[in-house]
């Protein structure tokens, strides 16, 4: 438990800074730990002290990225720093699980998800390559958002609900002509 | 008997060229459907990127033109709450905290299994009956599929990894 935790942490804490660099809030190192430390102690309403410091919360940049659950967007931006193309895949991959997880109950539902959940695998492999290794690095980079995505009792409950949902259905895949449309932002308009 | 068969000779020789290329006595393929079905405790996560994989492998191995007439869809069959069933096991042995968090890892290879882990999956291994495990409506699904695909004209291959093969041979 622990070994997956600690990563976790210090790609939250790369990824507060990264963001704090964009922002132009880079604090003293002095006024960070003040800051943290007043989170941590619940003394930052902002009643007594009158400071202006809001506390230490992170603010991810990638705009791709509104509206993915929290830890699953601070994870795929530390992660994939270098690459707005991947980040975006991965949101979008991120953003139907969610769907499912909550449409878990609802058998038509969840079978619509799970087709849009096809398509942002589709554009993860798409946007990773043209070759075999591609649809492998497309399976682990799923693989390592999903533990990521499923941090809690009822989030794995909810997806093994999902799932049972989906048996004996038939999923078509999108025909290699029509590969690029199952993104929903297109790769080629990313930078990177 | 010669004048039979040499009337059948000239019949079989004007007659099959002509249906065959007018696509009226052996029906003109017009493309072949991949279908993979999934092994048991596969989510449809794990099923999709499976699928990929063969496509990507067919990608790599055939023409642009062989390639462009094929298709891959997906038959998902359920693993009937295997998974749960693992799931809330380990709960119970090794705590709620720790499988929370490690239960895909371990599934999924990131982390190393526990002995309870495999201690687990051997005992539902052992009690597992693969004979009861298709279902009629699941299978009604997949066998449209293959219908439909076949009366458009296609061909249909069938790739499938474990229990997918008792539905494929079920279809």
């Amino acid at each position: 438990m622990t070994e997956i935790n600690q990563p976790t942490e210090k790609e939250n804490i790369v990824t507060m800074k990264s963001n704090w660099k964009k922002l132009g809030l880079a604090l003293g190192a002095g006024i960070l730990v003040l800051g943290g430390a007043c989170a941590l102690t619940s003394c930052g309403g902002g009643s007594s002290s009158g400071s202006s410091t809001p506390p230490v919360v992170i603010v991810p940049s990638d705009p791709n990225g509104e509206n993915v659950y929290q830890p699953a967007r601070q994870y795929i931006e530390a992660t994939y720093q270098d690459s707005a193309k991947k980040r975006a895949a991965l949101f979008q991959y991120a953003k139907v699980v969610e769907k499912a997880l909550a449409d878990s109950g609802d058998k038509q539902l969840s079978i619509q998800h799970a087709e849009e959940a096809g398509r942002a695998s589709e554009c993860l492999t798409y946007t990773l390559g043209d070759d075999v290794s591609a649809a492998h690095a497309s399976y682990e980079m799923k693989k390592d958002l999903r533990s990521i995505i499923l941090n809690t009792d009822e989030r794995n409950k909810a997806y093994f609900a999902y799932n049972d949902q989906l048996g004996g259905e038939v999923f078509k895949g999108t025909p290699n002509s029509q590969i690029a449309t199952t993104c929903d932002i297109s790769p080629a308009t990313l930078p990177n | 008997m010669k004048r039979i068969i040499g009337v059948m000779w000239m019949f079989l020789v004007w007659f099959v060229p002509q249906a065959s290329a007018e696509g009226t006595f052996c029906r003109s393929e017009t493309g072949t459907v991949v279908v993979f079905g999934n092994g048991i405790m596969n989510t449809k996560d794990d099923a999709d990127s499976s699928k990929e994989v063969i496509e990507r492998n067919l990608r790599s191995t055939l023409t642009p033109d062989e390639f462009s007439k094929l298709e891959f869809d997906l038959a998902y069959n359920e693993s009937y709450d295997l998974m749960a069933d693992l799931y809330e096991s380990l709960k119970q042995r090794l705590g709620q905290d720790n499988v929370v968090v490690s239960f895909w890892r371990w599934l999924g290879g990131g982390d190393e299994v526990p002995d309870a882990v495999r201690e687990e999956l051997l005992k539902m291994a052992t009690r597992f009956d693969f004979s009861t495990m298709v279902g009629d409506e699941d299978l009604a699904n997949h066998i449209a599929l293959y219908r439909t695909s076949i009366l458009s004209g296609k061909k249909v291959i069938a790739v499938s990894h474990s229990q997918g093969n008792f539905f494929a041979n079920a279809a």
